[in-house]
């Protein structure tokens, strides 16, 4: 599903933020990335979602080279993937069933495709009774849970997660995970990245770390 | 894809947000319409009366006192005979003498202590079109002086020649003022739409990342700022009317008088069109410079 041959991705005045990685994903895996802060986990995944271009290597989704597509093909590449944002990117002035309108209408779906997809996701989340609530109305949690939400309204291939414990304590970490087990489950391939090790190792799901950079070990 | 009403509905809805910004926008395309308006308004009404001059571009030619009616006769084969001549009609010094006694209405007793009639006869020549330029009715003027009998030859062609000029100087005026203002228009409304971008960044970004496509993220900044172009050019046009309406006003014109004249016209339909249409490419043009510069995939 997703290949990286030898990426590398250099930002300006030579700041090496990801140095020669090498990474398969098979369809339908659940992939932690893990690494403190500053590490690229962010980059990887901006990378994957053609938010970046690598500077070298490359980067093959769906069998797609990400760097070699046309403007309207990004569009299609970025529909088949979820992206959940590290701070979640909701829009403050919309409730939370209108930041997932403004996607469903992003995406071309019908009034009532809308509607469904809309009531399957707030389910999905338990966000149901939270509905017409404007985002600083919630807790982190539910925040977190709605940027969930909005990144599984396209019914995407491919789950990108930036940090998605973040803002969480542990429990709340857990039971995020327990959800992308859940979407997993239907077939999704789930890449999270991760700065906690303990969360990572707890749900022994196969993880990358990385260091300045590098990939420095794999497990699982 | 969004439905053009829909569509419509967000540049609209641009157009408010964008508040002090858009009235600019409006402003300055107002501006600049209504100036060139007032030269294509100008040199549109000169332009009829200089038609209308030229259709009747007349040469008189006055003749010598005391002519048989045979040298007449001969005489005015010889114009005829004129490739210039389109035709001519002879008036009499009888006719002349009538005539004036007609413009003077109600004074003819000035003319009491004349004693004999002091107007010439004369020839008045219509001049076929191809040869009104200034040269070739120089060059009819001088033949027909040269001619037996011929005392003067009076034409009006320097009136239409600096009038035609008048009307070229206030295009070329209106030209030159117009695409400046117009160049200053378009960067203004790309300096608002940039504002309403960077006020909706956070709307455009996740529009970006969930796959929105370009069309999608671009075409309510380009209507936005295609309605500020055409509400300004709209703006325009009826400023130029009011001042327009004003001007026939002040010069106490009636519409008679005006019509005689063949001036007192607003632009023609096609101009009108034509400001509209130029107010929208404003706009878009203005708008998809910094479309085009903020907005990527």
């Amino acid at each position: 599903m997703i290949q990286m041959y030898h990426v590398s991705k250099t930002f300006e005045r030579e700041i090496h933020a990801l140095e020669d990685i090498n990474l398969h994903i098979k369809k339908g895996e659940l992939l932690f990335i893990v690494g403190p802060s500053g590490a690229g986990k962010t980059t990887l995944l901006r990378l994957l979602y053609r938010d970046l271009l690598p500077t070298s290597g490359q980067i093959l989704v769906n069998g797609k080279n990400v760097a070699r597509l046309k403007d309207s093909a990004v569009s299609h590449l970025r529909r088949s993937m979820g992206v959940i944002f590290q701070d979640f990117k909701l829009l403050k002035d919309r409730t939370v069933q209108e930041n997932l309108i403004f996607v469903a209408r992003v995406l071309g779906l019908s009034g009532s495709e809308t509607r469904r997809r809309v009531g399957q996701v707030l389910k999905m989340l338990g966000l149901t009774s939270k509905a017409n609530f404007y985002p600083q109305r919630l807790s982190g949690g539910e925040q977190q849970r709605v940027a969930i939400a909005r990144a599984l309204m396209s019914d995407p291939l491919i789950l990108l997660a930036d940090e998605p414990t973040g803002n969480l304590d542990f429990e709340l970490g857990l039971e995020v995970m327990r959800l992308f087990k859940e979407i997993n489950t239907r077939g999704t391939t789930i890449v999270a990245a991760t700065h906690d090790d303990r969360l990572a190792s707890q749900m022994g799901w196969r993880a990358i770390h990385l260091k300045e950079g590098r990939v420095v070990e794999r497990s699982a | 894809m969004k439905s053009l009403e829909g569509l419509l509905r967000e540049g609209l809805r641009g157009l408010g947000r964008s508040g002090w910004g858009g009235v600019a926008s409006v402003g300055t395309i107002a501006a600049a319409f209504l100036i060139m308006g007032i030269f294509l308004l100008l040199s549109q009404n000169l332009g009829l009366v200089l038609t209308q001059w030229k259709e009747q571009v007349q040469v008189t030619v006055f003749l010598e006192e005391g002519l048989s009616m045979d040298q007449i006769a001969y005489l005015k084969k010889k114009i005829s005979a004129e490739m210039a001549v389109k035709s001519l009609s002879y008036t009499s010094k009888e006719e002349a003498l009538a005539s004036f006694k007609g413009e003077l209405k109600g004074q003819e007793s000035l003319l009491e202590g004349l004693g004999e009639n002091p107007l010439p006869a004369s020839f008045q020549l219509k001049v076929q079109e191809r040869y009104q330029s200034p040269e070739a009715i120089k060059r009819l003027v001088i033949s027909l002086k040269r001619l037996e009998g011929v005392e003067d030859v009076l034409y009006g062609q320097e009136w239409v020649e600096r009038l035609n000029t008048t009307v070229r100087l206030l295009r070329l005026m209106g030209l030159s003022v117009g695409l400046i203002l117009t160049a200053a228009s378009i960067l203004i409304v790309a300096n608002t739409i940039r504002f309403s971008v960077h006020a909706r960044a956070e709307e455009v970004e996740i529009m970006r990342l969930v796959g929105a496509t370009k069309t999608y993220i671009r075409a309510p900044f380009l209507i936005e700022g295609l309605l500020q172009g055409l509400i300004g050019a709209i703006l325009s046009l009826f400023l130029l009317f009011l001042i327009y309406k004003g001007v026939l006003w002040q010069l106490r014109f009636s519409p008679a008088q005006i019509y005689g004249l063949g001036v007192g016209r607003f632009l023609d339909p096609p101009s009108l069109v034509l400001t509209l249409g130029a107010g929208a490419a404003v706009g878009g043009l203005g708008s998809l410079i910094s479309v085009s510069r903020l907005l990527r995939i």
